[in-house]
């Protein structure tokens, strides 16, 4: 009985990797997305992820007051 | 398919955010340049006195402007816009997908650009409308710097409250639907949004930094100018992408009907 029981196939799901890979790709845009909203309109401003570098707010700060984010 | 919805999202962010620069480069630029002439003529007697001292202090950073007036209106100003409706159309394209998802196999006869149009008009709303009527944009000049980290927190907080709300009240209304009718749920929903987005600017700090002397009538076009650039780019987003979502329709039905036709 216990050989039938080993040579039984096992039945594992099968995960639905179409379902998996939408679901990665929303989220990977949506994070990608917020990462540039974050570097456009708040890096350099009140925080900054390198240091004491302007680079990044003094090459967007027009773009900054153009589209109403808050600044000097 | 979501890839196909990623991509038009993506193209209707780049075509918004030409667009859009182009408009802010035309109406919003003089608004700037105007604004940072007033904050150099107030600065101008503060720089005399400590114009030893500030030199002394550029020698020892090295540091002058870093990017000029020309590069930043023009190339900085047009990289950012465009940078900026590149994610917005990134983030329509996922909310597309997601509300696509329920609502076309819910309502299949859903027409997928009234769903277009009404997420363009949310997005705006929720993303830019609402926190722009918390913290109304300012040009250069307007603003202590010493605050400049308390604004950007709070700004953040209440576009992510906006955001989150307006999804919340979206699903709410989709459930309600059926069992109270459509306009009763989205009413519903919108009521129980606005009563978040109250409180939310309650609980926030307000600022009123304008200098003294400074225009108004600079601070007047400058915010009237910053809605109708959001405007113009919510708008050239929203028909692209309906455009593409029109484009991949016929498509499907287009391969339907060849489907059809190779089956006889």
């Amino acid at each position: 009985m216990t050989q039938v029981k080993a040579a039984a196939p096992r039945a594992l799901a099968v995960p639905d990797l179409s379902a998996l890979s939408a679901a990665l790709l929303l989220t990977a845009t949506v994070l990608i997305a917020a990462l540039a909203y974050y570097f456009l309109g708040y890096d350099q401003g009140a925080v900054s992820v390198f240091g004491s570098d302007t680079h990044v707010h003094e090459f967007v700060h027009d773009a900054r007051h153009f589209l109403g984010f808050p600044c000097h | 398919m979501e890839r196909k919805f990623i991509g038009a999202g993506l193209f209707a962010g780049l075509v918004a955010g030409i667009v859009s620069f182009v408009f802010a480069r035309i109406f919003i630029e003089p608004q700037v340049a105007k604004a940072i002439a007033f904050e150099e003529s107030q600065s101008k007697a503060e720089e005399m006195a400590h114009a030893a001292e500030h030199a002394a202090e550029q020698d020892h950073h090295g540091e002058v402007e870093v990017f000029s007036r020309t590069i930043q209106e023009n190339f900085g100003a047009g990289v950012g816009t465009v940078v900026f409706a590149l994610a917005m159309g990134a983030f329509f394209a996922v909310a597309f997908t997601v509300l696509w998802a329920y609502v076309g196999r819910r309502w299949p006869s859903t027409d997928p650009r009234a769903v277009v149009g009404a997420l363009g008009l949310l997005g705006f709303v929720a993303a830019f409308g609402v926190p722009f009527f918390v913290y109304p944009a300012n040009p250069p000049a307007v603003g202590d710097d010493a605050t400049i980290g308390e604004r950007s927190g709070s700004f953040l907080i209440i576009t992510l409250v906006s955001v989150i709300a307006m999804i919340i009240a979206v699903v709410v209304a989709l459930q309600l639907r059926d069992r109270i009718g459509g306009l009763a749920g989205a009413t519903i929903a919108g009521i129980g949004y606005l009563v978040v987005i109250g409180v939310a600017k309650e609980l926030l700090p307000e600022f009123h930094e304008v200098p003294a002397g400074f225009p108004a009538a600079v601070i007047g076009d400058f915010r009237v100018y910053a809605i109708a650039n959001q405007v113009v780019l919510w708008t050239v987003l929203t028909l692209v992408f309906a455009a593409a979502i029109s484009a991949f329709t016929r498509r499907t039905e287009q391969a339907a009907g060849d489907l059809v036709t190779a089956a006889r």
